[in-house]
């Protein structure tokens, strides 16, 4: 099978201007878009630069976009993926470009991953029994191959690099869930620290792009939730959470309504609010908000809900 | 400058360079790709340890002493099954989260065992040991270089002096300094096609050794995986297999076991009883257990578009493994001071003729357990050698006269040229005059090699450079591979001769040490340690 691969190119050390080069290869039948890179690099042109080395979705390193669809190029056949005897192959968004396809996954991946201390803390004893339903929800985690497919995808990366991203909060999930792990709290302090899970926006990206279904937002969503049962709103630097969290239960428990105005005050105090005011505006005009709150019919019957909660919880804690 | 410098970064690697560091040693990882992206991932048959009830680390021994041909070493196979319940501790201790039934560890029967034994974390147990490794190694602060390619390691007089590295990144070359260097290399898979290689395995290691000088053992050893999907290097999973496997050609069952099923195989296949090239594996697959084949499934369709609830999947037998390497003693030593080797570059003789499901992780497990123990052990009170760029300039101007070579050879159709035959002539099935021909395409590879030529000139990330260099490295490897089996004039395991087809008593009681002898191999015996078991007493 012919096949023409348009390939991005770019060496930003000679410094040099992207282009983009055509290399036509003879493929075996069954080749995937990594086998037949490995091909061009092998035959062609060794100068090619990408990442990728077990050819069969363990490694994770092969992640490309190719005729639009960003995934792993060693799972992905050519057959099913060339349109009209092409395939276009460019480098995944957002991460730093090191050479061609490659990018600085130190930068964009490893060094959040190695914030999240991610080894096993003990201090002797299990903290809870260890059983096979809990190593079962240990393995789902461990099967992430830190191919970055969830970061790429995340909508808050796409503009704050700094976010942990879900890659590496996974990862200290993975350890908070552990019977055996003793650090649960230390963790969950560290993950809710500012650009930690209270910035996830859920959009779910994460979860359509991870390829070894663990729902990275799901599991967000899991480590918040986690978090609040341990008392920990927030982390130690990131008391904004904690005050928004409070507001925002306040406001539904007493009246029914969620007072975004309140809301930012509490969170943010006044010159923060002041700060926000432009986008407070926009809100309004747009009807996204409202000034007033009258007292919502039902709303006893929420309270009563929370005080319920409430109880249940506190109970549940002892 | 470091104590010890392991080179490679799989799970044997990581292990050594762990236990070496919890000895106090200080220690320099090099690995050519990121730490979790090692061969080793790939792993997915499980971990034998003798922790069933009524299992004993001694029946553990028996049955891979035997299932080995009885070239094994005794005593070195029973403190690996013996070692095995230490490792398995502290793996758990570490994260591991190997499957369980209930509380206690839920142990599979691997084929070719007659006990459950197999400890497994789902189908991606090389995974997961990885990563938990690598955790220890972050955990311990060991200094990582990462895509880092060793060239050369290096002597001083009669001992190790440290390794050349060749920075992927920036193309620099290095030289650093060690008392002791721990080769962790792994196998040298793309030696032959078809095999179950990632990209990057070239068993360097073991042509370091052998051009200071070293001995290989036991490299005339083999091993075929029987079921590697069709078109791809993915090895089926033991841990499915295990349960009531079926493998037929043109609907008629295959029966062979073991170091003979792979042979068997590729009989159908050539008789004309396959399908474009493969037969059928069928099994029984249990709808309870799709959690546990999570991997396999998703890698079965995306590199076949299969359905491994189907219950059948179109293989065929790839090499998969070298159970040779480079000569070791007990605490994984080779003949040359300082210089260890553990994982698949070693011959550490654990396996014998034939190596059990499971046997391997454990192998690597132990010894480089052991080892990476040794090693800085070995360092202790011995002062470093002189700090010296000589062997980086070396190399660069090696690099610099094969960057100036015009119109050579083709790298990489030189080293398919050497792997079709060494499949062909050195792979299941063997005789004189086959080896004669691969000892004949091997010689007219390295001549070609002395030419040939790279197709980029650049420093940065010039992964063709890399696969020059490691084409030199399997060249290396063939030729021991070949001499080694043309001298074991007998069959035993997966080493099998048309022209010699039965067992040879007095031959199965030694080993074959290759030596690097004035440019070329030299094969000598060493006699197999059976120091509990005879193979007459079964």
């Amino acid at each position: 099978m012919d096949v023409t691969f348009k390939v991005r190119r770019h060496d930003p050390r000679t410094g040099g201007k992207p282009s983009q080069q055509e290399y036509s290869v003879d493929l075996a039948p069954g080749a995937t878009v990594f086998d037949a890179l490995v091909q061009i690099r092998e035959e062609q042109d060794g100068s090619l630069g990408f990442r990728g080395n077990c050819g069969r979705g363990f490694c994770g390193d092969c992640v490309v976009r190719m005729n639009g669809k960003l995934t792993l190029s060693c799972l992905t056949p050519v057959d099913k993926t060339v349109k009209d005897g092409v395939i276009a192959v460019e480098p995944a968004p957002y991460a730093r470009q090191t050479k061609d396809l490659m990018y600085d996954d130190q930068t964009f991946l490893w060094d959040k991953y190695r914030a999240m201390k991610p080894w096993l803390v003990s201090d002797g004893a299990p903290a809870k029994p260890v059983t096979e339903e809990a190593m079962a929800n240990v393995r789902t985690m461990m099967r992430c191959t830190m191919c970055g497919l969830c970061d790429f995808g995340c909508t808050v990366i796409d503009v704050d690099q700094g976010f942990m991203g879900p890659a590496a909060l996974t990862k200290a999930y993975r350890f908070m869930i552990d019977p055996r792990d003793t650090a649960t709290k230390e963790r969950l302090t560290m993950a809710g620290e500012p650009k930690g899970m209270w910035d996830c926006v859920h959009c779910w990206e994460a979860s359509e792009h991870c390829p070894v279904g663990i729902d990275p937002t799901h599991r967000i969503m899991d480590m918040r939730d986690l978090s609040v049962r341990h008392g920990i709103r927030s982390g130690k630097q990131n008391p904004k959470v904690a005050r928004h969290y409070d507001s925002f239960a306040k406001s539904v428990k007493e009246s029914g309504w969620l007072d975004e105005f309140k809301i930012t005050m509490d969170t943010e105090g006044i010159m923060g609010s002041l700060r926000l005011a432009p986008v407070a505006l926009k809100a309004l005009t747009r009807g996204k908000v409202a000034v007033i709150h009258p007292k919502r019919s039902g709303a006893e019957h929420i309270k009563r809900i929370f005080e319920k909660v409430e109880a249940e919880f506190k109970a549940g804690q002892k | 400058m470091f104590d010890v410098v392991v080179v490679g970064g799989g799970i044997a690697g990581m292990q050594a360079a762990v236990h070496a560091h919890s000895k106090g040693a200080s220690v320099a990882l090099i690995t050519r790709t990121n730490p979790t992206s090692s061969y080793s991932i790939t792993i997915q048959d499980g971990l034998n340890a003798a922790l069933g009830p009524g299992d004993s680390p001694e029946a553990h021994a028996k049955e891979t002493i035997h299932a080995g041909g009885f070239l094994a070493d005794q005593a070195v196979v029973d403190s690996v099954c013996k070692d095995a319940s230490w490792v398995v501790e502290e793996l758990d201790r570490w994260g591991v989260p190997f499957n369980r039934d209930g509380a206690a560890y839920d142990l599979t029967r691997l084929p070719g065992s007659a006990t459950a034994r197999g400890l497994i974390a789902d189908d991606m147990t090389g995974h997961v040991l990885t990563q938990v490794l690598y955790e220890q190694v972050l955990k311990s602060g060991i200094k990582l270089y990462e895509e880092f390619v060793v060239e050369e390691a290096t002597t001083e007089g009669s001992a190790v002096s440290g390794v050349v590295v060749l920075d992927l990144a920036t193309g620099r070359f290095e030289f650093i300094g060690a008392k002791a260097v721990i080769l962790a290399t792994g196998g040298p898979r793309r030696l032959y096609e078809p095999s179950t290689a990632s990209l990057h395995c070239s068993g360097d290691g073991i042509a370091f050794a052998y051009r200071l000088g070293a001995p290989l053992v036991d490299m005339e050893f083999v091993q075929y995986h029987p079921f590697v999907l069709k078109n791809s290097r993915l090895a089926v999973s033991e841990v499915l297999t295990a349960t009531a496997e079926r493998v037929t050609a043109s609907g008629e069952p295959i029966t062979e076991a073991e170091a003979a099923l792979p042979r068997a195989i590729a009989a159908a296949i050539a008789g004309g009883r396959g399908e474009d090239g493969c037969v059928a594996l069928e099994y029984t697959f249990d709808k309870g257990l799709t959690n546990r084949f999570f991997n396999t499934n998703q890698r079965v369709s995306g590199l076949a578009g299969l359905k491994l609830a189907d219950g059948k999947l179109p293989v065929r037998p790839a090499m998969h493994r070298l159970l040779g390497g480079v000569a070791v003693n007990h605490e994984g030593a080779t003949s040359i001071g300082g210089l260890f080797a553990v994982g698949e570059c070693a011959g550490a003789t654990v396996h014998g003729a034939y190596g059990l499901p499971g046997n391997f992780l454990l192998a690597s497990l132990t010894t480089a357990r052991r080892t990476g123990r040794a090693a800085a052990d070995y360092t202790g009170g011995r002062p470093y050698m002189p700090e010296t760029d000589r062997m980086a300039d070396h190399a660069e101007n090696r690099r610099l006269n094969i960057f100036r070579r015009e119109g050579g050879p083709n790298v990489a159709a030189l080293r398919k040229e050497l792997a079709a035959a060494m499949h062909q002539h050195a792979g299941l099935v063997r005789d004189a005059t086959g080896l004669s021909q691969a000892s004949q395409t091997i010689e007219r590879v390295a001549d070609a090699y002395k030419t040939a030529g790279v197709t980029s000139r650049n420093q940065d990330y010039n992964f063709g450079y890399l696969h020059y260099l490691e084409l030199g490295n399997l060249l290396d490897a063939a030729q021991a591979i070949v001499a080694s089996a043309a001298a074991r004039q007998e069959s035993r395991g997966v080493h099998y001769r048309t022209d010699f087809p039965t067992a040879d008593p007095n031959q199965g009681a030694q080993h074959h040490l290759v030596t690097l002898t004035s440019g070329s191999p030299a094969v000598t015996q060493r006699p197999v340690e059976m120091s509990r078991w005879q193979p007459s007493t079964n």
